[in-house]
């Protein structure tokens, strides 16, 4: 049996042969290899034809449909651990989603990956959540449209199915989230000093497990919870003040404490917020995402302060 | 007329398509099975197939029959998977074990996606840190580099996972049954070589 490809098959190749075999796959062109892989009569004995045609069918229908609805299902690797997890190995990293016991679970979520390397789970209620790497949903065991418990942790976008009768539940390091039907981005990593809630649409109830505080959050706001001490801090409807992509902070009428959490979470900085209770004015303005002294010395202005550095 | 069906698919017929699925689907499996073991591997491939002749529909030259162009595209695809293949650290590192496993006669060869899945199984129980640095290690073939930044800690953090994540994988492994101790000694040792 000279063809490698046989040895392979039989489990006969050595490690040297196979250094070998992989050195001329490496170095080889599809043309040049073609007489290694010919037309063959190969027992079926051992697999199930049809079963096999049908599910390749399906899988031709229903990327073609999507390819028509203009969105892209990318076949990655779902890496199956213990049957409880589905661990999605990206180009650029992992994404956990926990699935407890169900053995139908890899059926009942959808999963589609986009050229930002985020990963969008369909969940069975029709929710959406799109990932960034590195975070971790957690379905609860009894999770179904009737009863929509998760746990998370990371940053995702959340597009929440609407059900009035049946709340949707996030639980997060520190903080428990309630909502009906909304859309809202989500960083909670207890690693973090500040987690962090922005809402686009409908009415979010967050509750701070530290502090048991509830506050309701409507369209527009954003509350920055902080970790240590699990207070929150809500900015007010106006531009997102979140947009540091043009180094710049945006604020509109918001609370002093609002203003220095965002300043702690974008520096990483360590600003006391005891002097808030001296700065009573709402600030509307700009500040820079990029030069913390610069934006300490237009607060110290503003408030009449002085800041220790 | 397999000619008709050609033309038809070019205009964007995908009944067409459904037609040529079923002239040459099963032979295409056939031709995949003799090559590639598991199930939804073959799948994968032959789905690929049919998927790139409907994006590629206009560019189709030959008018009279489409056998050459399928089974083509099916041979490049498997060398493609068998390329992959070689190139994942675990591969190899499952090749070594099956020759070190030649002499004990006791050991049932498995199929590479078997020793794939009990390892995973097994990597379930480490922490997280040991869990993903061996899946971008092994599995996906990162380098330590690149496996730093992916999970946003240092390279020296990288080695210490794996080589503790490698070994508590070898003391779990040592209780599987179909993989002998000797085997496992030496992927523990082909692991340390990227330590």
């Amino acid at each position: 049996m000279n063809n490698p490809i046989d040895k392979l098959k039989n489990g006969n190749l050595s490690a040297e042969e196979f250094e070998v075999l992989k050195k001329l796959f490496n170095s080889s062109s599809d043309e040049e290899l073609a007489a290694l892989f010919p037309e063959t009569q190969s027992d079926n004995g051992d697999i199930d034809v049809d079963g096999m045609l049908q599910h390749i069918k399906t899988g031709i229908d229903m990327e073609i449909k999507t390819q028509r609805q203009g969105e892209r299902i990318k076949r990655f690797k779902i890496i199956a651990i213990a049957a409880t997890i589905l661990s999605v190995v990206l180009m650029t990293g992992i994404a956990y989603i926990w699935i407890g016991n169900k053995t139908d679970a890899q059926d009942s979520i959808a999963l589609y990956s986009d050229k930002n390397g985020s990963i969008t789970a369909d969940l069975s209620d029709g929710t959406r959540v799109i990932m960034k790497t590195g975070s971790e949903i957690i379905l609860s065991d009894n999770f179904s449209p009737r009863h929509r418990k998760v746990s998370f942790r990371g940053e995702a976008y959340f597009n929440v199915a609407k059900d009035g009768k049946h709340p949707f539940t996030i639980r997060t390091c520190n903080m428990e989230v309630n909502v009906r039907g909304t859309s809202f981005n989500l960083f909670a990593d207890d690693n973090a000093k500040y987690s962090e809630l922005s809402l686009d649409k409908g009415v979010v109830i967050l509750t701070s497990t530290k502090t048991s505080e509830t506050i309701t959050l409507s369209a527009g706001e954003c509350a920055l919870l902080n970790n240590t001490t699990g207070e929150i801090s809500i900015s007010h409807p106006g531009r997102d003040s979140s947009n540091w992509q043009n180094n710049e902070l945006y604020f509109d009428h918001a609370d002093a404490r609002y203003v220095v959490d965002r300043i702690n979470k974008t520096y990483d900085a360590n600003l006391d917020t005891l002097m808030v209770n001296s700065m009573t004015e709402k600030f509307t303005g700009v500040l820079p995402a990029d030069n913390l002294e610069e934006a300490m010395c237009i607060l110290e202005n503003l408030y009449n302060i002085k800041i220790r550095r | 007329m397999e000619s008709d069906l050609i033309r038809r698919l070019k205009q964007n017929d995908q009944q067409a398509l459904d037609s040529i699925y079923n002239m040459y689907g099963r032979q295409l499996v056939v031709y995949c099975h003799a090559y590639v073991k598991s199930p939804q591997d073959i799948e994968e491939l032959v789905q690929d197939v049919f998927l790139a002749l409907w994006n590629s529909r206009g560019k189709i030259r030959n008018t009279e029959t489409l056998r050459p162009l399928l089974f083509k595209s099916m041979r490049n695809r498997i060398i493609n998977f068998y390329r992959s293949r070689f190139n994942t650290p675990l591969f190899e590192d499952y090749i070594n074990i099956n020759e070190e496993s030649v002499s004990d006669e006791s050991t049932p060869r498995i199929e590479y996606r078997e020793f794939e899945q009990a390892v995973i199984n097994h990597i379930a129980s480490l922490p997280k840190t040991q869990r993903e640095t061996i899946i971008l290690s092994r599995i996906e073939g990162k380098t330590n580099e690149e496996i730093a930044e992916i999970l946003h800690i240092n390279v020296q953090s990288v080695k210490n996972a794996l080589h503790i994540g490698l070994k508590k994988l070898k003391e779990i492994l040592d209780k599987t049954n179909g993989i002998s101790l000797i085997s496992i000694y030496a992927l523990f040792d082909t692991f340390s070589d990227i330590i």
